[in-house]
């Protein structure tokens, strides 16, 4: 498995879609937690 | 002087240097690095050395050499020389070490105190003022090694690496002042890994200084059940972009296809408000006769099948076909094939 592998069948466009459909559009809190940390 | 004469000079011998510092720390262990070059050189130290141990052996210190035979000017063999001494001496990480730094050829002092830093947990680099006999410690190996380590911990942080970063510190006491930074990366970590009733009891047990995480209880209402799952799935969102971020493509696979079940499960639960878990036979006919679209999907050929009962995911994919996410499992199936074929199926 390879990032190209994920890549080429539009795995988190169409994940992102779903997001923007049915769910809040938030920032990472995995990304916002490390913002506090470093 | 001769190697022979050593009886005769043996009570007059002083090494300045050594001895302070032997009366300064008491060493259980006095390691050596002594030049022994190919073609004898006059300033080679390899003969000195011998005769410090001897006088090391008579005052009851255990000593060894470790003969340098390369050019001690030549700075690229001191660094391989170090490098290759403290890899077959792992036992010196820990050890209370203290390095002089007096004496010696600039490489070959460069060369063993980038090395010491680098491989003991605490360094002790000191020099001596042969007048004076003065030992002057310096920490600013310490400090370097601390500002190397904390380089290394906000590079495991930015790369989600947030068990590395906890292991890191762990293993460096005074790496970090703020205790809370351990805590939030352990934290992280079980968040990340999904141990959310522990991350949870660990919030608990520091006075909730994290957010608790919703969990899925079977006594739920179904709007409870919603809201919590809507929770479960903003956090699984989450993951799998940090999943794909730190290249662990084959766990995100496994993480997707629980995304899709998942998810299908949830959009038709959330557009019929209904619960499809724990649905006993009855409850099942109920449903299924208000939304006839799904038996007719499901019994082409006439007969009701055990799955239409349990509400498997096939079924429910049934119900969705008016829900525009079809990208999303195009792009799930697709990967399925690999999944297959990988070790992780049936690859075998």
């Amino acid at each position: 498995m390879s990032k190209q592998d994920i890549d080429q069948r539009g795995l988190f466009p169409a994940l992102d879609k779903v997001i923007a459909l049915y769910f809040k559009n938030e920032p990472n809190s995995f990304v916002q937690a490390e913002k506090y940390l470093i | 002087m001769y190697f022979e004469d050593y009886e005769a000079i043996a009570d007059d011998l002083a090494v300045n240097i050594i001895d302070t510092l032997i009366q300064e720390y008491h060493p259980e262990e006095i390691i050596m690095f002594a030049t022994h070059q190919h073609t004898p050189f006059r300033q080679d130290t390899y003969y000195i050395a011998k005769i410090l141990e001897r006088k090391f052996a008579e005052q009851g210190i255990k000593s060894r050499i470790c003969e340098y035979q390369s050019d001690p000017r030549d700075r690229d063999q001191a660094f391989l020389f170090f490098q290759k001494f403290f890899e077959e001496n792992k036992n010196l990480k820990s050890a209370q070490a203290i390095v002089s730094g007096s004496g010696g050829v600039p490489a070959m002092k460069e060369a063993l105190n980038f090395y010491s830093v680098m491989n003991l947990i605490e360094p002790r680099i000191v020099d001596v003022d042969e007048n004076s006999h003065q030992v002057m410690e310096s920490n600013i190996a310490q400090v370097y090694l601390k500002n190397f380590q904390k380089e290394s911990l906000i590079s495991l942080i930015a790369q989600h690496d947030y068990s590395g970063a906890y292991q890191l510190i762990t293993a460096n006491n005074s790496l970090i002042k703020q205790p809370q930074i351990a805590r939030h990366l352990l934290y992280l970590s079980m968040k990340y890994n999904f141990d959310l009733e522990q991350a949870n009891k660990y919030a608990e047990n520091n006075n909730s200084l994290f957010p608790r995480l919703q969990l899925l209880d079977h006594g739920m209402s179904v709007e409870e059940m919603l809201s919590v799952k809507y929770q479960i799935f903003m956090l699984l969102f989450d993951n799998l972009k940090i999943t794909y971020e730190k290249g662990e493509y084959t766990s995100l696979l496994g993480k997707v296809f629980a995304l899709k079940e998942n998810l299908i499960r949830y959009l038709v639960e959330d557009k019929y408000q209904i619960r499809t878990d724990n649905l006993t036979l009855q409850e099942a006919d109920q449903l299924l006769a208000r939304y006839p679209r799904l038996k007719e999907k499901k019994t082409p050929n006439g007969k009701a099948s055990g799955i239409v009962y349990h509400f498997d995911t096939y079924v429910l994919q049934q119900m969705i076909t008016e829900l525009d996410f079809f990208d999303l499992l195009n792009a799930v199936s697709s990967l399925s094939g690999e999944r297959n074929g990988s070790i992780m199926a049936h690859g075998f």
